[in-house]
Parts: structure tokens; C-alpha cells; sequence
């Protein structure tokens, strides 16, 4: 019931920007669909008649299928860059397979005898097609396009993934920022859509030849303007911003920078958290935003712009654990401290750089750093039976890190196995993991915890005021009396959102800082 | 003006891999003749005629359709001028009946008012009423109304040749025997030149002019009915009628060669009362009696049970008893007298 509502006054407060990625999500819809006819019924047709090369065709467009969305899309980066086209075609991809199969599978199930009557009484090869075989595969080519269709509706909402826009922005903001109601917000227009477009399209399908026929042109009619829909003017400005979904969505990131900032017409679009970097390197995008101490911002040559007013933030990493586990074995507690204080921004920056840029195994870097430090120790050989701790990270590069340090302390300081759960989706999974009792630890930041999890009130947000100590101290006191989750001392690192640029692009504007920034875009 | 034949077909060869589908095969049919292709299962007769209106491309040999080679021809603007009917008939089913039997003279881009009147008459002579079947869809009439849509749809853009696989062969006994009938009697087809597949030799005595008996891709034999029975030119020949002989024999054999073995008083005593005396419209049907065959002169007899056959120069009336006792004894049978 209070999701109910909360969704409600979501949908009243974003009402234009709903209209706006409904109307998106169905041009990219109507323009993958579109290009699949264009390029699967031809295809149909032609394997009709070169049955030979049906499997290896039919084959290929299953493989495709196969292959997960985010996948596909991650591939399609590197070729066509970020926006509609990547989305356009993963679309197509997807909607060939039941297009292609619906087309073959239609006109070879017309009667033979039609065929060759057809053709006995003067058809040309191509009236044939037209007037006979086409006009009778109709209701099954049909039904192909309108299971493409559903298929599209429903791939369509990662192409806010890629700054397509779409339904998807408030689906993927809604899940970094562990907010039901604007999860729902996406979701539930884009299954209305889904169930409209099947039953349109199924109604279509009921309808007489001679009707659906006159409904199937005015569909390849009306597809191409629903696609134009899609290149409505929009806002501009001097920059170009893309920013990942949770930073668009938080109340201390992009709004907040808003106004302590004053940044306006700073038109954005939403991209995938792992593509904000490329999409600024590749010059599509000016302004990202990211973690400062994420590898990429020296591998890509991008600059942090200085938060001067001390708009975002503060992000410390520190192990989060469960208590119990201490309270089994106390020798790990000295273990995680082994860490604490020892990582600078510099020292997890060239760490991750090596990982992110330089590829090199998360596994190698961390021991390297170790060694160095004099922390390594060889594994002990374990005692049968030995009791497992199992550790947690999410999915980038600097947990994987730290989780090879800690795996690597405790093999060296200790009598315990190690088991690693590395690449969990998201914030929400590894601490419901946690809680749950499916992990024992994982590295988190005390920005996080605050913002995602505990999501206090604004007078709260206030009175703590960013001030890295007292956030570490408020969100270890509320983490330990609502979910009996511990808090370890942090690591030293401040990975925070920051906004970044090219540095060359920054140095020609003179833009330093986020206060530079907005007085550019407002001259 | 000598006349060209309407087919003429000379040393026509046709192989799929190793198997030979058509030996050499030569042939003419004359304009308006009715040329059966008949065989047994894969002879090659369905191959021989789709050759004609090239729907298969023959290896070697030549066709000339009313003097004229048709590989100089588009094969669609060929098929245009010749009517083809099948056996699963292939009307499309999105179309009406109408619309169906328009569809060739549509292609060929005749005014819609002249084909809508063509389509028109054509229903109303295979006994298909525009005005109640003109309108429906194939899938609403029966097997024989659909065959007869068929051929209707054939005959639309009135084409000197037709072509028929097998018209007949998907139809039950009954219907079969009443679209053969209606298909004999339609005039537009006398006119025309007919080439027939079937494997029916009954079907094959009944339609023919001449029948082209094939086998194994070999022209086994070439000429009328009566030819093919009486004079048969192998053994294979002799051997495919031998099992319907007594049959088709009635079918050839004229009232004419029956004559001598007609006795003047019927079977079994009693004259036929003289009121039953001539059965109504035979003499209509049939010019010269004694040139009507015996199963036609049966069929007559069939359908006024009791009565008699007048002929001209005989005293009496001819009965059903009478003249199949002439046909024994012609067929050198023990009649039903000897025996008894």
C-alpha cells in the first residue's frame, strides 16, 4: 500500500518525464521492429528459396537469441558508440530469430498444390510471392512479429543502459538506489505496453485477410512515425552529460550538485555505471560522473573536477562483517584491521588502474600491493574440516581487489578456508547476502550505507553534513542496532562520486572545479 | 491454310539423376483432339505434361504449341495460353470462387466488365451460379464443386489447349462419374485441345480421341481406344487392359459390329409392350444408332428400365436382355441360353 501510493505521487512528480521514456521506449521499439521486418521477411523469403541455408540461418539468428541483452549491448559499445543505434540494433537482433522463423514457417505452410496451380496458370515468381504466398503466410508471419514485439518491449528497457533512454532510466535507477517505487514507476508502464502491443497485434491476427492486410500496411506505416518519435528536438547546451543511474537519482548527487552548484542546462542522459568512462573518452559525452578512485580516470586521461563547495558525499570503504563470525573466530578480527588506514586515493587508484586498464588479475595486483607492504604470508596448510569464510564483492574492479587482500590474510593468519562470492549484482544483493547469512563480509562505503541503505531523512543528511567521521560514526552505530551488521575500521580510501571531463576539454575551458562548471554553463 | 498441329512434340528426353522420367518421346495432337496420357504410376505422363507448359525443363527435345517453340516463350506468359487443371485442384483460398476463375484473364490485363461476364457464364456452365457461388470461398464447397471452379478457371481466358493432370482422381465414384459427365458435355472443351493424365483406363476410353499409352517413360503405343484394344502393339499393351477388357470392350465395340449376332426375337419369349416402344431423346444423342457403342446404347437402355432401343432398319425395338446376349455371343461368350 505505501509502495502504491509512494508510486503514485512518483509517476505525478516525474509526469513528463514518463510521457517522455514512454514514448522513447516505443520508438525504439517501433524502430528495431521496423528494421527486423525490413531485414527478416526478406531473409524469410529468400531461405524459402534456398532451403539450404536455412539451418545455418535459423541457427545463427538462435545464437544470437541466446546471447544475454547486457551482453550484447556491452559488444555493440565498441562498434557503434553509445545512444539509440546500439539499442536499435540489439533490438533488431532479438527480433530477427521469431521474424525469420514465423516467415519461413508461414509461407511453407501453404499448400503446395496452390503453389503450382498458381504458377501453372501464368503466375510470375514474384506474384507468387505476392498474391498468393504472402497474402496466406500472413496470419502466421503475424504472429512472429508480434512475439518480436513483446520480446522488444521487454528488451528495450536496457537500452537506458547504452543513454537510449526508455523505460529502463526509472527501472535501473530505481535498482541502484534500492527504491521499489521507481522500480514500479518503469516496470509497470513497459509491461502495459508489452501486454497493449500483444493485444493489439493479436487482435490484428483475429482479424479477415482482407482486413489484416489493410491493418498490416498501416502498421509499416505507422512504425516509421512512431520511430521518428524518437528524434523529437530536445533540450541542448555547450556540454553534454551522461550519468549512471543511481547518481541521477540520489538526492545528494546530481540534485544536490544542482543546487549547491546552480548547474544548469547541463542536458543528460542515463547510461550504464561500467560505460559512463568510455562514452566520456570516446567524446560522446563531456561530463560523467564516477568514483575517484576508479582506474579508468587515468587511464582515459579524464580530470576530477574539484568539489569545492563539498556537495557529494564522503564514500570510505570498510568491511562490513557479521558479528557472529567474530565472535567464532576472533583471530580474524586483527586480520580485516590489517588494512585499515593503509589504502591512500593514489595507492587504490594505481591499484585499480592496473586492473582496469593494464588487465591485469585482480588476484596478482593484490598479492603485489601485499608484498610490498610485508603483509604477505604464505597460506598454512588448512586442517581437515577447516571452517570456510566466505567473502562478498560487487561488480568492479576495486572489490575484487580487496577481497583477494583479505582472502589472501586470512589464508596467511589463520586456520580458516576461504571461499570467494565475487561479481554480486548490486549494493542490495550483497547486503541482503549479508544479513541473510550467505556471505560473512564484504568491502563497504559509508556513503552507501547511508544513502542506499539506511536512507535517513534530510534533517538527518544535515546534521551530519558530510563530514567523513561522522558519517562513518552514524552509519556504524545504526548498522549495528537495525540489522546487527558490523562495521570495521575504514581502509583510508575516499572513494566518492566526483564529476569528471577530458582534460583536455577541461584545461581549454578552464574548468577545475564544479563551481567553474557551473559558471560556464551558465554564461 | 494447312492446318499446324496444336502440339507437336519431337524426341522429348527428361532424366532426374540416373532414372530416366521421358525416353525420347514423340507426338502430335491435333487441334482439338483429346490426347490422354495414360500409365501406370510413374510412367512419366504428369512429367510429359508439365514439359508442355514448362513447369518441368526438359533435357533435351523439342515442343511446339500451335507451331510455335515454347522455350521462346516466358514460361508465365506460355502458362498464360494454356489451361492447366490439377488434381488437388489449387484454388487460392483467399480468393472467391470469382475472383478465382478471373485470375488469368486479370494476368493477362483484359477489361474487368468483360472477364466479370466470362467468369459469369463459365459458373453457369459447370453448374455453379455466379450469383449463389460466385462469392463464397473454396473452402465452402465441396470437392466436386471446387474441381469444377477448376476447370471453370482454366477455360476463363479461353486458351486453344488445356492441360489435366488427373481432374478427376481426387473426387469419390459418384461425384467423379458427374463431373466426368458435365466436363464431356461442356462444349467450350470440345472445341479445344485437351491433353488428360490419368491412370484410370476407363476414364482414359470415355474422354479420349486417342490415347497415348506410356510406360517406363516409353511411348508403348499411340492411337484411339479401339486401336489400343484391338490392335494392341506389345505385350505390355494387351496386358494393362486385360483386367477391364469386358468393359472397355462395350466401350469401342459399335451397335453396327453387333449387328449380325442380334437375333430378331429377345431373349426369353415376350415381345416388349409396344408403349415402352422408343426410349425418349436416343435418337437425339446419337445420330446414327448403329454408330452408338454398346455401353452408350446401355446407358440409354439404363435409364427407362423394361423399354427398347429403336434402330433404324430393324423391326423392333432392341432390349437390355438382347443386346448383352449379342455381345456375348460377339465376344465369343457362352450366352445365358447355351449355358442354361
Amino acid at each position: 500500500m505505501k509502495t502504491l501510493t509512494e508510486l503514485l505521487a512518483f509517476w505525478r512528480d516525474h509526469l513528463d518525464k514518463l510521457g517522455q521514456q514512454t514514448l522513447m521506449h516505443v520508438a525504439l521499439t517501433a524502430a528495431a521492429l521496423l528494421l527486423g521486418v525490413a531485414v527478416g521477411v526478406p531473409l524469410g523469403i529468400w531461405l524459402t528459396r534456398h532451403r539450404r541455408w536455412q539451418g545455418l540461418v535459423l541457427g545463427a539468428a538462435g545464437v544470437l537469441q541466446t546471447v544475454p541483452s547486457i551482453a550484447l549491448l556491452g559488444f555493440l559499445i565498441p562498434l557503434l558508440g553509445i545512444g539509440a543505434a546500439p539499442a536499435i540494433l540489439a533490438l533488431l537482433l532479438y527480433s530477427l530469430l521469431p521474424i525469420i522463423r514465423n516467415t519461413v514457417a508461414g509461407i511453407e505452410s501453404v499448400d503446395p498444390a496452390v503453389v503450382e496451380a498458381a504458377r501453372g496458370l501464368g503466375f510470375t515468381d514474384g506474384q507468387v510471392l505476392r498474391r498468393v504466398q504472402l497474402p496466406l503466410a500472413l496470419p502466421v508471419l503475424m504472429a512472429g512479429i508480434r512475439t518480436a514485439t513483446v520480446i522488444n518491449v521487454g528488451v528495450a528497457t536496457l537500452a537506458a543502459y547504452v543513454a537510449a533512454g526508455g523505460l529502463g532510466e526509472f527501472i535501473f535507477g530505481g535498482i541502484a538506489l534500492n527504491n521499489p517505487a521507481m522500480i514500479l514507476a518503469g516496470a509497470v508502464p513497459a509491461a502495459a505496453l508489452a501486454l497493449a502491443f500483444d493485444g493489439g497485434l493479436g487482435w490484428l491476427e483475429r482479424q479477415s485477410a482482407r482486413r489484416l492486410r489493410a491493418a498490416g500496411g498501416a502498421l509499416l506505416l505507422a512504425l516509421p512515425l512512431l520511430a521518428a518519435a524518437y528524434w523529437l528536438p530536445r533540450a541542448t547546451g555547450r556540454l553534454q552529460a551522461g550519468f549512471s543511474p543511481e547518481f541521477v537519482g540520489r538526492a545528494d548527487c546530481l540534485p544536490g550538485l544542482t543546487r549547491t552548484y546552480h548547474l544548469r542546462r547541463l542536458p543528460s542522459v542515463v547510461l550504464a555505471p561500467a560505460l559512463v568512462y568510455e562514452a566520456a573518452r570516446d567524446g560522446h559525452v563531456d561530463v560523467i560522473d564516477g568514483y575517484s578512485t576508479d582506474g579508468r580516470i587515468r587511464a582515459y586521461g579524464l580530470r576530477v573536477l574539484q568539489d569545492d563547495r563539498h556537495a557529494l558525499p564522503p564514500y570510505f570503504a570498510a568491511p562490513v562483517l557479521r558479528p557472529q563470525l567474530l565472535r567464532a573466530h576472533p583471530e580474524l578480527g586483527p586480520v580485516f584491521d590489517q588494512l585499515s588506514g593503509q589504502l591512500s586515493d593514489s595507492a587504490m587508484t594505481t591499484l585499480n588502474y592496473q586492473v582496469d586498464y593494464l588487465h591485469r588479475e585482480p588476484r596478482a595486483v593484490a598479492l603485489g600491493w601485499l608484498h610490498r607492504h610485508g603483509l604477505y604470508r604464505a597460506p598454512r596448510p588448512l586442517p581437515p574440516g577447516a571452517p570456510v569464510v566466505r567473502l562478498g564483492s560487487k561488480i568492479f574492479a576495486e572489490q575484487y581487489i580487496l577481497i583477494e587482500m583479505y582472502a589472501a590474510l586470512i589464508r596467511g593468519n589463520t586456520n580458516l578456508g576461504v571461499q570467494t562470492k565475487t561479481g554480486l549484482g548490486g549494493t542490495t544483493i550483497c547486503f541482503e547476502a549479508l544479513r541473510g547469512g550467505k556471505i560473512d563480509m564484504y568491502p563497504e562505503y559509508t556513503g552507501t550505507g547511508l544513502q542506499v541503505l539506511l536512507q535517513p531523512s534530510a534533517a538527518v543528511l544535515d546534521s551530519l553534513g558530510g563530514r567523513p567521521a561522522a558519517v562513518y560514526q552514524y552509519v556504524r552505530a545504526q548498522f549495528a542496532r537495525r540489522y546487527g551488521l558490523e562495521w570495521r575500521a575504514p581502509l583510508g580510501f575516499n572513494n566518492d562520486y566526483c564529476l569528471l571531463m577530458r582534460q583536455g576539454q577541461a584545461g581549454q575551458l578552464g574548468i577545475a572545479s564544479i563551481s567553474q562548471l557551473g559558471r560556464y554553463l551558465g554564461r | 491454310m494447312p492446318t499446324v498441329p496444336a502440339l507437336r512434340v519431337a524426341h522429348l528426353s527428361k532424366r532426374y539423376g540416373a532414372q530416366v522420367v521421358l525416353d525420347d518421346l514423340s507426338f502430335e495432337v491435333a487441334q482439338g483432339e483429346t490426347l490422354v496420357l495414360l500409365g501406370p504410376s510413374g510412367c512419366g505422363k504428369t512429367t510429359m505434361l508439365k514439359t508442355l507448359n514448362r513447369l518441368v525443363e526438359p533435357d533435351a527435345g523439342t515442343i511446339e504449341v500451335n507451331g510455335q517453340d515454347v522455350r521462346q516463350l516466358p514460361p508465365a506468359q506460355l502458362r498464360r495460353g494454356l489451361g492447366y487443371v490439377i488434381q488437388q485442384v489449387g484454388l487460392l483460398p483467399h480468393l472467391t470462387v470469382a475472383q478465382n476463375v478471373g485470375l488469368v484473364p486479370g494476368l493477362l490485363g483484359r477489361p474487368a466488365a468483360e472477364t466479370q461476364a466470362r467468369t459469369a457464364a463459365l459458373l453457369e456452365r459447370v453448374h455453379l451460379p455466379a450469383a449463389r457461388f460466385g462469392a463464397l470461398l473454396p473452402a465452402q464447397l465441396s470437392g466436386g464443386q471446387q474441381q469444377r471452379v477448376g476447370l471453370a478457371r482454366a477455360l476463363a481466358a479461353d486458351p486453344p489447349v488445356v492441360l489435366m493432370d488427373e481432374p478427376f482422381g481426387a473426387l469419390d465414384p459418384i461425384t467423379r462419374a458427374a463431373v466426368r459427365r458435365d466436363f464431356r458435355e461442356l462444349d467450350e472443351l470440345r472445341r479445344k485441345t485437351v491433353v488428360l493424365v490419368t491412370h484410370d483406363v476407363a476414364e482414359a476410353f470415355e474422354l479420349a480421341d486417342r490415347i497415348l499409352l506410356l510406360n517406363q517413360g516409353r511411348i508403348q503405343q499411340l492411337g484411339t481406344p479401339r486401336e489400343l484394344l484391338r490392335q494392341p502393339a506389345n505385350d505390355f499393351v494387351r496386358q494393362f487392359f486385360q483386367a477391364e477388357r469386358l468393359g472397355l470392350e462395350m466401350r469401342v465395340t459399335t451397335l453396327a459390329e453387333l449387328r449380325p449376332y442380334l437375333t430378331q426375337a429377345p431373349l426369353g419369349g415376350a415381345a416388349p409392350p409396344e408403349a415402352a416402344g422408343t426410349v425418349a431423346g436416343a435418337g437425339a444423342d446419337v445420330a446414327q444408332p448403329w454408330a452408338a457403342s454398346v455401353h452408350e446404347a446401355l446407358a440409354q437402355l439404363a435409364q427407362a428400365p423394361g423399354g427398347g432401343l429403336a434402330l433404324p432398319g430393324w423391326p423392333q425395338p432392341v432390349g437390355q436382355g438382347q443386346l448383352l446376349a449379342a455381345f456375348g455371343r460377339w465376344l465369343e461368350l457362352p450366352s445365358p441360353s447355351e449355358s442354361a
